[in-house]
């Protein structure tokens, strides 16, 4: 199986409440190579899991295009987007119990998370206890999920959520209830599956550490990404409609209604606060393509 | 996946329980209605086939033949009739004379000789055995001792003719000697083997004996007879008749007329039994009309109760739905998966169900009704439990129909349903709709309670229960910020609780229901129960009345008197001739004065004491008394046309009734004459009820006349004044010109009579004295309608004012009148018998009476009580149906015990957050765990008599609750309201018990959580 790229262009999500209208997304551009680790990171009420909701085909995007694959999601009807999460996106939920059946045993859980590639689309899958070796439970296929640790519920629920082989799979906070070994634990499972399978891999998560172990970590701010890091060097990015947000700390010097003259020379871009003397050198800011 | 869902319901085992409860619940109560219809059926049958006379039981074919060689009868009566329902009994008989060892001192007796199949066996011997040969016969213990004979004495016996002319039997027949060899008894005269052959019922006969002699067949043949009555009598054996062979049975009937009556000797078929089929059948109709009126609100509640159960158990797992749909699970098979668990335990249910209900009714049916028939697979079983079963699987489909709708997403931020804003107030629209259409069919339809209109009692109530619900929650909602701006924080919760609760309406509604249900079935079993009670004390009379035989009315009154003077506990009846005229209803005339004392008097608005004062009041001349001695009669004759041997007759009265005496007073001559005659049947007294000029081949003739005294042994009776007031003196009523009647006027030396130019028509010289009020007055039911006249005791038209209405009168009901016996009896100069003769009975009557009527030589042939005639119109079909309907509520009560208990333990789990916030807060825990449980059983006890007082006022002209044999007797619209009042306080009690514990368990929840 191969990953899926993933590419949203000015992804707009508005959430419809009697007491107004919410932005929760206010135009992400965001694309991920097929077989990359991602991690969506940002503060709560950022964005982030509505973002990977649209991702799962759970929400449709008020406005903007959302691709997985070749699959354009807002074009997808109810039951494509059912067969996808049931064969190519698979989906671990935040708090590893919302995954799985309590009353059946590890082996049931993925078997039926399996079914709908397997019997309907008729697609050939590893076999239940092949897929726990994966995610580092070997022989627990009898077990119930009140018989795990939480570090190897969490791993379950991984097990589940790669269970049908999907291109893509997203994860909402898998580390955000464990210890540094159950972290460690998890994050090794999600390297392997990508690393056997070649998996692209979105998670989301608070865990700065998380972001850094998946190589590539997204800032999700007021609906935007607002950063990124890469190889542990942090760049602002420009967004589709070409806004660049500033980092929070250097944004916390300038007030907002702050002026800036944009002088770019040389291919270093340089922000003069007007009325000021201050001057921000913006040199270096990533590939600003004018 | 069987596995998965096998798991499923292990895993949530209550859930699954409770499903297979409510399936069970609603399965049992599905197969209860065919199940109690066959055994109610069973029990009508038994109670009508108990009740109905012989005639109705039996099947009788009987002929005459002159060979009693001829057997073709006796083989071809058992062929035609052999379908398996029938037993039959073969006798043969005729007459014979048994002469007595000392025919000086001892009459011959002339009994039926009788060889009846079986007999033996239904004799008990005081003495002696049955007969074994054909020498042998018995008598019955009565005839041993009148003939006076022992065991083993011979006696001759002949063929025996009876004289038409003088009514005496003769020996007819050479004859033969017999032994006796026993002396019987029958073990039980009133046993349907006997049939109606009328052998043990005493009575005055010219055979000086009723009872048979049995013998033999050969016996029989053994006596040189002629004509021999060939009897057989076929007894329908009820228990194997249903609905389908009652048809047959009626087949058979007319066939057996057809055959049979080819034969020779007139061979007759003869049976009232198609009166008893069509009752029965009538009777059946009515349960199988009624019962599933009671069960389907009853499965339709199980079905909701299992809506509610299984929608609140979907929302449970509402995470889960949503995390088989994220992971691409088909929508069929999420739908099997989520109902999965919820089938399987209503399959299981199901059957547990079909089980329990066939044996559970059963059972109930035994004790109702005494009666436990067995049910058969049939049609109707297996119709009513498959729309059961079809019923409560698609109430947990469409329950859970809410969840599998959602969005994943929904599911899985578990997001409630959102009560749509139309769906509700469509689906109220809908029930009503269906209530009102239903309605209008039954009223319109003319078809009865089938079809749409099956649903009318119970949609009115749902309906009404819906509104109801609807409307009360926006109160709710009131008083609930009423109490939050009062600060009363346990209020405001208890309201808040109850209007936002999700499915308050819904279980506000049930119990409006359950309720409603309750009372509707208590109002319709009182209202039958009172109209029973209300028939029986009519058609009854009074308390208990007696039938006498035969007798004089004079004697009637004189021996009631005799035993009751003051008129405190007896009362005689008698009804008068019906008349030919048709717009004159029956009359019933009864000896006043122990009206009030005596008679079950129903009408309010006129009382038995004003009843007795307007049928008897006092009239200015008494009655005229004579006695024994020389009667003179002092009258001029001044003309007389064509009256040949026209003769003066007196006709009197005895006290004792003894008899009516018509006394001839002498041949009518001329002039002025005193007609002199004594009267030796009035040593008693008598009453004067007339004079007359009697034509004897009563030809018509002219008189003119004056009627000057009356003296008796020198005491004047009547003087000239007296015959001179001419209102003080009548002529029989004479409506048309056939009957000429004289005309009286007042003369200074007497009452002139006066009767000319008859011209061949007919005529009655009679006068009679006015001793009572004229036109005699007369107390109408209401509905019966009456001229100005009436047939007096004697046949003689009567004219009458109607004194007073009432509703109803005792015996005769809606259609008829009461006259006073006193009266109309002075009324009828003819002194004959009294037809129907009978002694209405009060309460204070002495347990000792009938003993002391038989004193006065009056021989009681019937008697017939309150208790025993209100027990079998319990038997009839309505009441033994009306039984399930109370059974049915009290199981719908029962039922929404249950969903309440569920509810509120679904609200316990569901508020554990809620209330442990609460009393973090500081509310108190009684504040905090308040839930307004009671505060909807009470709502719903309010509203839910008028949900039944809708139903009951538009449907009750139509639910057979009270059968009638057209006598009018009408369901009351409102029932006594003690037991109906009982009925619903017992209900919402037991309702308000499971609130209070449910509210004490989701206290006790708080406090195990605050520890």
């Amino acid at each position: 199986m191969n990953g899926l790229a993933v590419a949203c262009r000015r992804v707009v999500h508005i959430y419809r409440a009697e007491a107004g209208d919410v932005v929760a997304l206010a135009g992400v551009d965001l694309s991920i190579a097929p077989g990359e680790t991602l991690a969506l990171v940002g503060p709560s009420g950022s964005g982030k899991s509505t973002l990977i909701a649209l991702l799962a085909g759970l929400m449709r995007p008020s406005a903007g295009r959302v691709n997985i694959g070749t699959y354009d999601m807002g074009k997808l009807s109810d039951g494509e987007i059912a067969r996808l999460r049931g064969t190519e996106i698979g989906v671990v939920l935040q708090g590893a119990a919302r995954n799985l059946l309590p009353y059946a045993s590890l082996h049931r859980n993925i078997w039926l998370a399996q079914r709908r590639a397997a019997r309907t689309e008729g697609i050939k899958l590893d076999d239940p206890d092949r897929i726990l070796d994966l995610v580092g439970l070997p022989g627990l296929g009898r077990a119930r999920i009140d018989e795990l640790a939480p570090g190897a519920r969490q791993r379950a629920a991984l097990a589940v959520g790669v269970a049908a082989g999907p291109g893509l799979l997203l994860v909402d906070e898998p580390t955000s209830q464990l210890d540094t070994h159950g972290r460690d634990e998890v994050l090794e499972a999600l390297e392997t599956v990508n690393r056997e399978r070649n998996t692209t891999i979105v998670v989301v998560t608070h865990d700065g550490e998380v972001g850094t172990r998946l190589g590539r970590a997204v800032t999700i701010r007021d609906g935007r990404v607002g950063a990124e890091g890469r190889d542990g060097q942090d760049f602002a990015v420009v967004a589709g409609d070409g806004t660049v947000q500033l980092p929070p700390e250097v944004l916390g010097d300038f007030p907002p209604g702050t002026l800036f003259t944009v002088e770019h020379i040389d291919g270093a871009v340089t922000l003069v606060a007007g009325g000021s003397d201050r001057s921000l050198a913006a040199d270096h800011l990533g590939h600003v393509q004018n | 996946m069987i596995g998965l869902v096998l798991s499923m319901a292990r895993a949530r085992s209550g859930q699954a329980l409770t499903a297979f409860l409510l399936a069970m619940f609603a399965m049992a109560a599905a197969v209860s209605a065919p199940v109690y219809s066959t055994t109610a059926d069973a029990a009508v049958v038994r109670s009508e086939v108990a009740a109905a006379p012989v005639a109705e039981r039996v099947v009788q074919v009987r002929r005459t033949t002159p060979s009693p060689t001829d057997h073709d009868f006796e083989d071809r009566v058992p062929q035609v009739f052999d379908n398996g329902l029938f037993t039959s009994v073969y006798s043969t008989e005729y007459n014979i004379m048994i002469f007595p060892a000392d025919p000086k001192s001892t009459p011959p007796i002339a009994p039926r000789f009788v060889y009846r199949d079986h007999a033996c066996a239904h004799l008990r011997f005081s003495a002696g055995r049955c007969f074994v040969s054909e020498s042998e016969v018995v008598l019955s213990t009565a005839q041993v001792k009148h003939l006076k004979l022992r065991m083993g004495d011979t006696l001759p016996v002949s063929f025996a003719l009876l004289d038409q002319r003088s009514g005496e039997y003769y020996e007819a027949g050479p004859r033969v000697t017999f032994t006796l060899v026993g002396a019987y008894d029958p073990i039980n005269p009133a046993d349907l083997y006997w049939s109606d052959a009328d052998y043990f019922n005493p009575r005055p006969t010219s055979r000086l004996t009723t009872e048979p002699a049995f013998a033999s067949r050969l016996s029989m043949e053994a006596v040189e007879h002629r004509d021999e009555r060939q009897i057989f009598d076929l007894a329908i054996d009820w228990s194997a008749v249903d609905r389908d062979s009652l048809d047959s049975v009626n087949a058979v009937v007319k066939l057996g007329e057809a055959q049979l009556s080819g034969l020779p000797g007139h061979a007759v078929v003869q049976t009232e039994l198609p009166h008893l089929a069509e009752r029965i059948n009538a009777e059946r109709s009515l349960v199988a009309e009624v019962v599933p009126v009671a069960a389907v609100p009853l499965v339709l509640l199980c079905w909701f109760v299992l809506f509610i159960a299984v929608a609140a158990a979907t929302q449970e797992r509402r995470l889960e739905l949503g995390l088989l749909s994220l992971r691409g699970v088909t929508a069929p098979r999420r739908w099997w998966l989520a109902a999965g668990e919820s089938v399987v335990a209503i399959l299981a249910g199901a059957a547990a169900g079909f089980v329990l209900g066939h044996y559970l009714v059963r059972l109930a049916a035994w004790m109702l009704l005494g009666s436990s028939a067995g049910v058969p697979l049939s049609a109707g079983l297996t119709r009513w439990s498959l729309a059961a079963l079809v019923g409560a699987l698609g109430a947990a489909v469409l329950a859970q129909r809410a969840e599998l709708v959602k969005r994943t997403v929904d599911l899985l931020r578990n997001v409630p349903s959102r009560a749509s804003r139309w769906g509700a107030p469509v689906f109220e629209v809908v029930v009503v709709a269906l209530a009102a259409v239903s309605v209008v069919q039954l009223r319109r339809g003319g078809g009865g309670l089938t079809g749409f209109a099956l649903f009318a009692p119970s949609a009115i109530v749902i309906a009404v229960a819906l509104l109801a619900a609807r409307a009360v929650l926006p109160i709710a909602e009131r008083v609930g910020r009423r109490a939050l701006r009062r600060g009363r924080i346990g209020p405001t919760l208890a309201a808040y609780a109850l209007t936002r609760r999700p499915g308050t309406q819904r279980v506000l509604a049930l119990f409006v229901v359950a309720l409603g249900l309750m009372v509707f079935a208590a109002t319709a079993a009182t209202a039958s129960a009172d109209a029973r009670d209300r028939r029986v004390r009519v058609e009854l009379g009074a308390p208990r009345v007696l039938s006498v035989e035969m007798l004089s009315r004079a004697a009637l009154l004189s021996k009631v008197h005799q035993v009751d003077p003051q008129g405190r506990f007896a009362m005689a009846a008698a009804m008068l001739p019906v008349s030919d005229d048709t717009a004159v209803p029956p009359m019933l005339a009864v000896d006043s004065v122990a009206l009030p004392s005596v008679a079950l008097w129903e009408d309010r608005s006129l009382s038995a004491q004003t009843a007795h004062d307007l049928l008897k009041p006092k009239v200015a001349r008494p009655t005229i008394e004579v006695t024994n001695k020389d009667l003179s009669l002092d009258v001029t004759i001044d003309s007389l046309v064509d009256g040949f041997r026209v003769r003066w007759i007196a006709v009197v009265v005895p006290r004792d009734g003894s008899g009516v005496g018509r006394v001839d007073l002498g041949a009518v001559r001329t002039g002025r004459h005193t007609y002199t005659r004594n009267l030796p049947m009035c040593v008693q007294t008598c009453r004067l009820a007339g004079l007359e000029l009697e034509q004897p081949e009563k030809r018509g003739f002219d008189v003119t006349m004056t009627l000057h005294g009356l003296t008796q042994a020198g005491r004047t009776i009547v003087d000239e004044a007296g015959f001179a007031d001419a209102d003080g003196w009548r002529t029989p009523e004479s409506p048309g010109s056939k009957l000429l009647v004289p005309t009286l006027t007042a003369a200074k030396d007497g009452l002139r009579a006066e009767l000319t130019n008859y011209k061949g028509a007919d005529t009655a010289v009679q006068l009679m004295p006015t001793d009572v009020p004229s036109p005699l007055p007369v107390i109408m039911a209401r509905t019966a309608g009456i001229g100005d006249h009436m047939t007096g005791l004697d046949t003689s038209r009567q004219s009458i004012t109607i004194a007073g209405e009432v509703e109803t009168v005792p015996k005769l009901g809606y259609k008829g009148g009461l006259v006073d016996l006193d009266y109309a009896e002075r009324l009828a100069p003819d002194g004959g018998d009294a037809l129907y003769p009978q002694i209405f009975l009060g309460p204070q009557a002495p347990a000792d009476v009938i003993d002391r009527l038989r004193a006065q030589g009056l021989q009681v042939t019937g008697d017939r009580a309150l208790g025993p005639l209100r027990a079998a119109l319990d038997e009839q079909g309505p009441v033994v149906a009306l039984r399930f309907h109370e059974l049915a509520a009290a199981l719908a009560v029962v039922l929404a015990a249950g969903a309440l208990w569920l509810v509120a333990s679904l609200d316990r789990l569901r508020r554990a957050g809620e209330l442990r916030s609460l009393r973090a807060q500081g509310v108190a825990r009684r504040d905090a765990a308040a839930n307004g449980y009671l505060a909807l059983v009470g709502t719903a006890a309010l509203i839910a008599p008028f949900a039944a007082l809708a139903s009951w006022l538009l449907v009750r002209e139509y639910l057979p609750v009270f059968s009638d044999d057209a006598q009018g007797f009408q369901a009351s619209i409102w029932p006594s309201p003690g037991p109906v009042a009982i009925a619903w306080g017992a209900a919402a009690l037991l309702l308000a018990a499971v609130a209070v514990a449910a509210g004490a368990r989701l206290r006790a929840a708080t406090a195990r959580r605050r520890r």
